[in-house]
């Protein structure tokens, strides 16, 4: 049986967790001003898309319901890992060498690549895939 | 005598004079129509804000709501059942997707894996049962009991340690994980 109000309780806004205090409330606290550097970021290559589009779908379709978003107000989930550094890390949930092309496809359909994972196939088309991917690739 | 009365007329009319311009400049701000009602998405400080209001009002309202009833299996196996008919549509399970519509509003549903550690059951209870303005969550307490609605609370509470799996054979048998 479940012992209700007696558990451990992390709220869902950036105080709650360390990392989320010290990459996202300082983000959300100067995001205004830096809203022009969204723009630049690593390999521009074909395969991304425009990345202030990519934030805006990632707040469309949750994520940050279940991953820490650097830079959003909301991306303070922790059911799945963190998107920080996305720009710098080798490889995607570990399944996928992390390149824009596959990252497009591992956005598009997640299970074809895990297969019974808790990240669910959203439907995303092609070129919001390539905007999310965009927007991930602004984090060094 | 005179004085004070007249001290005080002044502090009254001045009351009265801020208010009024307080009243003509939200009705300006309304008439000009320059707050956008539309789901184009806020800045993140506001966002931010937003959701503040809302994590932080439920925690004050949900005093309101009474003990939570002792769950069982039983409870979470109709809260499955609940929250598939009612509630996936819009936030989703664990490999199970939203629908696609549910990505056109604002706020966005979140999904709801680990709600249960982000929010305590009566808290949860509270959300459900009284909605939240100005979001496409309802009030469920006129169509649903108080005794479904905390199955759908006994659920939540087991989510986080479900599988995607364990969440799907349940929905398919109707038996708990």
């Amino acid at each position: 049986m479940i012992e209700p109000d007696s558990k451990p309780i992390r709220r869902g806004y950036p105080q709650a967790s360390r990392t989320a205090r010290t990459s996202v409330l300082p983000a959300i606290l100067t995001f205004a001003c830096l809203v022009g550097c969204a723009k630049t970021g690593p390999a521009r290559g074909p395969a991304l898309g425009d990345p202030r589009q990519g934030a805006e779908l990632l707040e469309r379709e949750a994520c940050g319901s279940c991953h820490i978003i650097p830079w959003m107000a909301v991306g303070v989930g922790v059911v799945g890992p963190p998107l920080t550094h996305m720009a710098a890390r080798t490889m995607i949930a570990g399944v996928l060498p992390n390149t824009p092309s596959q990252m497009v496809r591992w956005l598009q359909s997640p299970q074809t690549f895990l297969p019974g994972s808790a990240m669910p196939d959203m439907g995303l088309s092609q070129q919001q895939a390539r905007d999310i991917a965009a927007y991930l690739y602004t984090l060094r | 005598m005179d004085e004070r009365l007249s001290i005080r007329l002044r502090w009254s009319l001045g009351a009265i004079a801020a208010v009024g311009l307080a009243a003509a400049a939200a009705a300006a701000i309304v008439v000009a129509g320059n707050f956008d009602t539309s789901t184009r998405e806020f800045s993140q400080p506001v966002s931010w804000l937003i959701h503040r209001t809302m994590i932080d009002s439920v925690i004050h309202h949900a005093a309101e709501v009474g003990s939570p009833p002792a769950f069982g299996p039983a409870d979470v196996r109709r809260g499955l059942a609940l929250y598939r008919q009612r509630c996936e549509v819009c936030h989703g399970g664990p490999g199970v997707a939203r629908q696609g519509w549910v990505a056109g509003m604002s706020p966005s549903p979140p999904y709801l894996v680990d709600a249960a550690r982000q929010w305590r059951p009566r808290e949860l209870y509270f959300i459900i049962s009284r909605g939240v303005k100005m979001s496409a969550m309802p009030a469920w307490s006129p169509t649903l009991s108080p005794g479904d609605m905390w199955a759908v609370v006994a659920f939540l509470e087991k989510l986080p340690t479900m599988s995607p799996r364990d969440y799907a054979a349940g929905a398919a048998s109707g038996q708990p994980p």
